[in-house]
């Protein structure tokens, strides 16, 4: 029987946390902090979602979505030194 | 004794004077039979009554074993949707995309500065966007090195004082003097140096140094960044230098 559970692992960035918090808790997304990064500023988040659950889904299409506007304004390339990145 | 069946009207031996019926079985079609007259009013062969009712009863006791067989089905349905699952639907129906507080304030000043200053960031005059171009490389490299390390837990004092050296010479520059007086981020950038060169005088006997900024900050260089992102490329820190050339 094929198992309706699924997982994702998120980098969620400080500045977003709240946001992305608050769309897990609204719909009870089952979650775990995995990481954190000190220095980059950001939480590493596994979020467990029922697989062809239309709600879990769109929250997760939410979150990426945040994630994703979040990087294009913040990033063009994952830094790792100020210097040389 | 003989006597005849009230119902069948065939003779049989009585044991008892008040026995009527040859059989229990007659007994009770006769019975049926009477019913049937009070409730319909005509008299109709008690076979066909027993017939009716037998099939009656076939016909209930299908219905109850059906009852039983949809009934467990209907309670594990039911037991499938407890209130926490309907209330989950509710949700599924009601969901609305949640946007980021964040990413709306960067959208908003993004798009209210794109209309007023994009534009003036592009000069005819060759000399001029010289200037630009260059002091846009450098404040642009200097923007993701601020917004870098704001996000770690703290640099070193050389650190900041290497990157608060790069603002007062930008600013020092030729090319920064020429700018023409619409430059966009030349108010910005001047008191930007005046806070770094704070926090390095406030923090001038630690090793380490953090460097937060606040939201509106955080957004403002955010936006900014994404400006010069569309005019100029991205150089290494390392491979730029800050003074004139």
């Amino acid at each position: 029987m094929e198992d309706k559970n699924r997982f994702k692992t998120l980098s969620v960035p400080l500045d977003v946390l709240i946001d992305v918090v608050s769309i897990i808790k609204e719909t009870e997304l089952q979650n775990e902090i995995t990481g954190v990064n000190v220095n980059r500023s950001f939480i590493e988040l596994k979020i467990e979602y029922q697989n062809g659950l239309g709600y879990h889904q769109r929250a997760i299409e939410n979150i990426e979505s945040i994630l994703d506007d979040y990087n294009h304004y913040r990033f063009e390339e994952l830094e790792t030194d100020w210097r040389n990145s | 004794m003989i006597k005849t069946c009230t119902y069948c009207k065939k003779e049989f031996d009585a044991k008892r004077i008040d026995k009527n019926y040859c059989s229990a079985s007659c007994r009770q079609l006769n019975h049926l039979q009477r019913k049937a007259v009070e409730m319909f009013g005509v008299s109709v062969k008690a076979e066909n009554v027993k017939a009716s009712i037998d099939t009656l009863s076939e016909n209930a006791k299908t219905d109850e074993q059906n009852v039983k067989t949809v009934l467990p089905e209907v309670l594990k349905e039911e037991e499938q949707t407890p209130a926490i699952v309907k209330e989950k639907k509710e949700i599924e129906k009601e969901y609305r995309n949640m946007p980021s507080r964040f990413i709306e304030e960067v959208t908003a000043m993004y798009k209210s500065r794109s209309v007023k200053h994009s534009h003036k960031l592009i000069s005819e005059d060759k000399l001029i966007n010289k200037n630009l171009v260059w002091i846009n490389i450098r404040l642009r490299c200097l923007l993701e090195a601020v917004l870098f390390i704001s996000e770690r837990n703290s640099l070193s004092l050389g650190d900041l004082i290497e990157i608060t050296n790069a603002f007062i010479n930008l600013i020092k520059s030729e090319q920064f003097k020429k700018l023409p007086e619409n430059y966009p981020y030349r108010f910005f950038v001047k008191d930007f140096r005046n806070k770094l060169k704070r926090v390095c005088i406030e923090n001038s006997d630690a090793e380490d140094v953090p460097l937060k900024l606040n939201r509106k900050l955080k957004i403002e260089l955010i936006v900014y960044r994404c400006e010069l992102r569309e005019v100029v490329t991205k150089i290494k820190f390392s491979e730029l230098n800050f003074k004139n050339e």
